[in-house]
């Protein structure tokens, strides 16, 4: 079974890293959000510095659902999917390995930069390491229920829409625990509270969004 | 229960609400395959989605080796490997990266490497173009080497949905002999085909043609 994660997750992302644009674009689109913001709004460090944690996250969640809406679309054209179904595994560990693989390609960068672009935003140094531990533990869940939405919208020819609408619903507790846990650390107040609801959180999406994930496809594929 | 053959009884399937066959009775030993035929539409993909376990049956039960997808799923998918119009290859990814990840799949050769599997895959006449993404592939080509799958992945039931389609006599020709070395083996085919696919010394033991005895 971890040999049919593994060997999806080095698909995956040989796949990505053939491909530019694959691993490129969420990256790009990120930088792009967070630098809109400061030509849009306001430029006074003291605005930016209140509004930093709210632009890092929805830059992140806009920028990881952009990637999404082909995350099964290819692989249902080709025929992967079905033959995913039919594996002596099962398709759990291949929804596991999606929602990894995704998360290599959007989160983890993000996670990696957003220090950086936080610290752009004047957010004080001593808050950095919780806007990268707020955005470890959130960024798999956006993956994880972004998966179960292009799962159920995949297959559909103009399921891009929908699954967006479908999806940032359930992001909402999400964003409002991790943006709150950069606003207090940059308050110099304990984040531990926000951080411990985003982890808790993302435990179980991790559990129950890959079955949500290979019901969602059984039921497309039919 | 007979161990070695495919049971199916009573099997009653429809497609968008339209019933396309009932009361199907067919027992396949293993050495034997069936040829699966009838007009476009008359239920040859959904009969072996079934069979495979992607669909569900509105009614009748089957079973290979004793095994039902419905009950064993993970061990029925360990001796059934259904290949259908789709190649199921990433087109920006080479054959052989292709071949590599399904033989990782938990049906590989147990004494085999990745490499080896590969490797046996030649016998497709794939050689040539393992390290080519699967993209700039013809359709012929793409078809060998989705077949080639067959030759990396050991199961004991294979459901073949139109294997012919696109190959050149050669493809045909070794697609032939692939059969019969498998059902030598003690392997069982359902095989659904518009063309005469001859196994050399292996006739079909059965020809089942769908949507006229409805």
């Amino acid at each position: 079974m971890f040999d049919a994660f593994v060997s999806l997750v080095r698909r995956d992302l040989s796949a990505a890293v053939n491909i530019h644009s694959n691993w490129l674009m969420p990256v790009a689109f990120f930088t792009v959000v967070v630098s809109l913001f400061p030509l849009g709004v306001d430029a006074d460090p003291a605005v930016l510095r209140r509004l930093a944690p709210g632009i890092i996250w929805i830059a992140a969640l806009l920028a990881g659902l952009l990637s999404l809406e082909r995350a099964f679309k290819d692989d249902f054209e080709n025929g992967s999917l079905e033959q995913w179904l039919i594996t002596p595994h099962g398709v759990y560990p291949f929804a596991l390995a999606r929602i990894f693989a995704h998360w290599c390609i959007t989160g983890l960068p993000f996670m990696l930069l957003a220090p950086f672009y936080g610290y752009l935003l004047g957010m004080p140094v001593h808050s950095l390491p919780v806007v990268v531990f707020s955005l470890a533990l959130g960024t798999p869940v956006l993956s994880a229920l972004g998966a179960v939405g292009a799962a159920l919208t995949g297959c559909l020819r103009r399921g891009e829409m929908l699954m967006v609408l479908l999806v940032l619903p359930f992001y909402v507790p999400l964003l409002v625990f991790g943006a709150n846990a950069m606003d207090l650390a940059a308050a110099g107040l304990p984040a531990e509270a926000a951080l411990a609801i985003s982890g808790a959180i993302l435990i179980v999406t991790l559990l129950l969004a890959p079955l949500a994930v290979g019901a969602s496809l059984r039921v497309m594929l039919d | 229960m007979d161990n070695g053959s495919l049971k199916v009884s009573n099997l009653a399937f429809s497609r968008d609400g339209r019933m396309l066959c009932e009361g199907l009775d067919l027992v396949l030993r293993g050495g034997e395959w069936c040829a699966v035929t009838g007009a476009n539409g008359a239920g040859k993909t959904t009969l072996l989605r079934i069979l495979c376990g992607l669909s569900e049956a509105d009614a009748g039960a089957f079973h290979w080796r004793g095994l039902s997808p419905a009950l064993e799923r993970g061990r029925y998918h360990e001796q059934v490997l259904y290949i259908g119009h789709k190649s199921g290859f990433r087109s920006e990814l080479s054959v052989a990266a292709n071949l590599a990840f399904y033989s990782g799949l938990g049906r590989a050769r147990a004494a085999d490497t990745v490499a080896q599997a590969i490797s046996a895959a030649d016998d497709f006449g794939i050689a040539g173009w393992l390290d080519t993404p699967c993209a700039k592939l013809s359709q012929g080509q793409l078809r060998r080497a989705s077949l080639s799958r067959l030759l990396v992945e050991r199961a004991s039931l294979w459901l073949l949905d139109e294997p012919g389609v696109g190959l050149d006599d050669d493809g045909i020709g070794r697609l032939e002999r692939l059969l019969a070395a498998h059902l030598e083996r003690g392997g069982a085919a359902l095989v659904a085909t518009h063309g005469a696919l001859a196994p050399p010394g292996r006739p079909a033991a059965h020809n089942l043609r769908l949507g006229e005895d409805v």
